[in-house]
């Protein structure tokens, strides 16, 4: 591929010039939805490619390669929104869903000029636009998850099975609002899992971690791994030996990087500009009140070179940003799409994403993490007397309206006079996210993202996502076990 | 009956045979294509004003080839004979590359569906989008009529798709089905407490779901009893989970049944089959003909057709979920189950008519009913359960107040095991079926 061409170039050669169209199709479209009584419309056309491998069992048995197109039309009238898509991009299907999104408009129109599309160029890249399907062959694909296979079994003989897959996506999209902004992006994936069983007797663990990004495999080193992959036994080998967990408050020291995702269900859900504008987040109103211990500070950065969250343009077509959630404790601004931000009367924030053409854009987050503290992670550690120290976690979810999360630990310790103690498993940590972000007490300096296998629900949507953090201790927090 | 679907069902069978043939002349020595055509729309009100009203029409066409014993899959929603050429050549390349795999290939043709059976499946409904807004306006008026509650969400929706899936071996049949149901979310506060609760039913025909206004006022009654919440101590109790969070053990039990984690050896249950997992008196069963029933399939997504059968009985785990490749691969008969479980229910030769939600709180007597679960923790590879759970505290069989914020823990096998009743408060979601489950005792965490 050509990566002298800009994304506006691939766009209208990828999405546009196959289906015999042209931009003015796509103006004559948004004039069909805007001659009638509606606030604002837009138009996003979008292409994916897909392939993927897996390993298991020792082999490589199977792949699959998919590919995707389609476009969606949304017609908004302030907060009420009528969608059509369609997996044909065609002249027809356009009109058709012009028509069809139509039933969203007051009566009457208002006879407006005709659009003329004015493309938005000069975006700051977060990645390239190489393909990572194209940027390696199938043998030397196969060769990779064979050769993680071989390394981890190599690493200890109680690994009894290795499951490896590659994921590589590339997608375009082209969006155009009814203002006449037009915005493309190309946006390569690729994403790489690990997942090992290892026994004992007739005892069994497993772990699993990956590696993703906007990348290609130029990014995959192989110290990062190498350091995979030991981490993934070490952690299925040391559950071996975990003893149950105990019960009750405690004081919780979180580990760095994925465990994160911490942050993003019980405070980052709860700053998305849809949920504070309609009041269903605790945080809806608190502008410039303090919802934070002091020393905390979490932002949502969409602009970080090639991670999984990053984004050159969101799905609106605005530019990716650094949005300062929370600053030493204070509430500073939430994330926002183009509607709500309209309607909250602030700026909108590169926020604005969506799983595909088929699905309405909201409010999501892009790479959103907690910023570096100053402490020593052993003084962290040091200065509990007894409690629980979270490596690894498990999944989680949060009631952005009680502002109750749970999650499982995946690794965890107990703390006992201030050292790590016995491995623990099965714990499963609650609390009331407000409460548990006054109660932490400090904040490493050892900041930690996610080695890019995160991935974001919401309504039914999925968009891949970063999380991070560095170590911090939660003074109490509920912790449930059997012991 | 008028075709709603780009479509009808020779239409597919001739695009399916196009797949097929293109693929046996790039070169593979068996194939499976599946093709699914969708139609749907959905009015989603919030407090009154349309959050979206969106109307889908999709597609998509899978093709899986075999070169002996190697293979290769391609998706696609393009339908063009252009795409169809370029599928069957993307999978015959791929199918170069991937190993031998032994337990690879087609069902043997004796398995295959030879009638599949009309299991009164497709019920379509099509209303133009002004019904749907009405009928969500009817769903926030049920929610109306509770001071403390507020919608967060209504929805109708109207969906209809039809499958049809052909091998290169002269399998080729297809089906319509219809689904339609109401949702509606809400949330309720009293003064600083704030919580969300949620509602849904759906059916195949549009005549047999509930009135919509019925939809948002049980989302509201529960909501707003879940307001009363004051906290408890930690401890071990007997734990009732009603009929609607119990689905959630009948789950667990048939993931941890399913032929990957079985060939894989990550299901706690793998060297369990023959023996008790449950009491003596608890009987699961799988259904996939039952008619209109929601999990309902003439046959599977490799055109097997499942039966009737006992997967736990009298507590002794029989049965696993099994299609053609897990069942080559453990070397057991195949249980037609590519694509999962079909109908699934639990049931107790205990449980006696009359058996509904106050009498089996007062077989709980004091501990905790559970109404919602979260969080992710019932681990399969060892059967380690730990979860946040909302629910009800009781006492002498009389609810005292709401929970929430506890932490339920155990193993699966032993919370199975220490069932003491199931409850005649049948309730069905999607493909499960249930009463409400009575555990003897749990460890329950609170603050």
């Amino acid at each position: 591929m050509n990566s002298a061409l800009t994304p506006l170039q691939l766009a209208q050669a990828g999405l546009l010039a196959p289906n015999g169209l042209d931009v003015q199709d796509l103006s004559r479209t948004l004039d069909a939805v805007m001659a009638h009584a509606v606030d604002a419309a837009d138009l996003y056309l979008q292409n994916s490619r897909h392939e993927s491998w897996s390993l298991e069992g020792g082999i490589v048995r199977s792949s699959s390669f998919s590919r995707d197109q389609g476009f969606g039309l949304r017609a908004l009238d302030q907060d009420q929104s009528a969608f059509a898509f369609s997996q044909q991009i065609s002249h027809a299907r356009l009109l058709e869903a012009a028509a069809s999104v139509r039933a969203i408009a007051r009566q009457g129109g208002e006879g407006r000029a005709a659009i003329a599309a004015h493309p938005s160029l000069g975006h700051p890249a977060r990645y390239d636009t190489q393909d990572p399907l194209a940027s390696r062959d199938a043998q030397a694909k196969i060769a990779l998850l064979e050769r993680i296979d071989r390394q981890a079994r190599a690493l200890d003989s109680r690994v009894s099975e290795v499951n490896a897959s590659l994921n590589c996506a590339h997608e375009t999209i082209l969006v155009m609002r009814q203002d006449g902004r037009l915005v493309a992006d190309v946006r390569p994936m690729l994403r790489l899992s690990v997942f090992v069983i290892v026994t004992r007797g007739n005892q069994r663990e497993s772990a699993s971690s990956g590696i993703g990004g906007r990348f290609t495999f130029d990014a995959v080193t192989e110290e990062t791994l190498d350091a995979t992959l030991r981490q993934v036994v070490d952690e299925a080998l040391i559950k071996l030996d975990a003893q149950p967990s105990p019960s009750g408050e405690m004081a919780v020291v979180i580990g760095p990087g994925w465990p994160g995702m911490l942050l993003h269900e019980a405070v980052g859900h709860g700053f998305e500009g849809d949920f504070t504008r309609q009041g269903s987040s605790i945080y809806s109103g608190r502008i410039g009140q303090q919802v934070a211990a002091a020393g905390v500070t979490i932002v949502d950065n969409g602009t970080l070179p090639g991670h999984c969250g990053s984004l050159t343009v969101d799905d609106e077509g605005e530019a990716s940003q650094e949005t300062v959630l929370i600053e030493n404790g204070i509430l500073r601004g939430f994330m926002q799409d183009g509607m709500n931000a309209r309607l909250s009367g602030v700026a909108p924030t590169g926020n604005g994403r969506r799983q595909s053409y088929a699905h309405l854009p909201m409010p999501r987050m892009t790479n959103t993490y907690m910023r570096a503290g100053i402490s020593d992670p052993q003084e962290i550690i040091a200065s509990v007397k007894s409690g629980l120290y979270l490596a690894n976690l498990g999944s989680g979810q949060v009631d952005i309206v009680s502002g109750r999360f749970t999650f499982q630990s995946a690794l965890a310790y107990r703390i006992e006079n201030g050292r790590l103690g016995a491995p623990v498993k099965g714990a499963t940590l609650t609390g009331h996210g407000p409460e548990v972000m006054q109660r932490i007490s400090m904040v490493g300096n050892d900041l930690a993202l996610d080695p890019g296998f995160a991935t974001c629900g919401k309504a039914g949507q999925n968009v891949p996502v970063c999380v991070g953090q560095p170590t911090l201790k939660v003074d109490r927090l509920l912790v449930g076990g059997t012991a | 009956m008028n075709n709603l679907f780009p479509h009808d069902q020779a239409g597919l069978d001739a695009i399916t045979a196009a797949l097929l043939d293109a693929a046996r002349r790039h070169g593979a020595t068996d194939a499976v294509a599946s093709v699914s055509e969708n139609k749907g729309q959905t009015a989603h009100l919030r407090q009154g004003r349309i959050r979206a009203l969106s109307r889908e029409v999709s597609c998509g066409l899978s093709l899986a080839v075999y070169i002996g014993q190697r293979q290769g899959h391609t998706h696609s929603t393009d339908f063009t004979p252009d795409s169809l050429e370029e599928m069957a050549r993307a999978a015959c390349a791929i199918a170069q590359h991937t190993q031998e795999d032994p337990f690879a290939g087609l069902p043997d043709t004796d398995a295959l569906c030879k009638t599949p059976l009309d299991l009164d499946l497709y019920h379509p409904w099509e209303p133009d989008s002004e019904t749907l807004v009405t009928l969500a306006r009817q769903i926030e008026e049920g929610i109306a009529d509770w001071p403390e509650a507020a919608s967060d969400g209504a929805w109708a929706s109207a969906g209809q798709s039809q499958v049809r899936l052909a091998n290169s071996r002269g399998f080729s049949a297809g089906y319509a089905q219809s689904y339609h149901g109401f949702t509606a979310s809400v949330l309720a506060a009293r003064d600083d407490i704030r919580c969300r609760e949620f509602w849904h039913e759906g059916g195949r025909r549009q005549g047999e779901l509930p009135a919509a206004k019925q939809i948002g006022a049980q989302a509201a009654g529960r909501a707003i009893s879940l307001l009363d919440q004051r906290p408890i101590a930690s401890g071990e109790f007997p734990v009732l989970f009603d009929a609607r969070s119990a689905i959630s053990l009948l789950q667990h039990l048939c993931q941890a049944i399913s032929g990957r984690p079985l060939y894989m050896k990550t299901s706690f249950l793998g060297e369990r089959f023959g023996q008790p997992i449950f009491p003596e008196h608890i009987d699961v069963i799988e259904d996939p003909f039952i008619p209109g029933a929601l999990a309902s399939q003439p046959f599977d997504t490799e055109g097997i057709s499942a039966s009737r059968r006992v997967l736990v009985e009298s507590g002794v785990l029989r049965g696993a979920l099994l299609g053609q490749y897990s069942a080559r691969r453990l070397g057991l008969p195949v249980t037609g189950n590519a694509g999962g479980n079909t109908n699934v229910q639990i049931a107790s030769r205990l449980t006696r008519p009359d058996d509904d939600l106050a009498a089996m709180l007062r077989k709980l007597g004091t501990g905790l009913m559970v109404t919602n679960l979260s969080g992710e923790g019932a681990r399969l590879i060892n059967g380690d359960y730990s979860r946040a759970a909302r629910g009800f505290w009781v006492e002498r069989g009389e609810i005292r107040h709401a929970v929430d914020g506890v932490t339920i823990a155990g193993n699966l096998l032993e919370m199975w095991q220490s069932i003491a009743a199931i409850g005649a408060d049948t309730f069905v979601s999607g493909a499960f079926s249930t009463g409400s489950i009575l555990l003897s005792r749990m460890h329950v965490a609170s603050r």
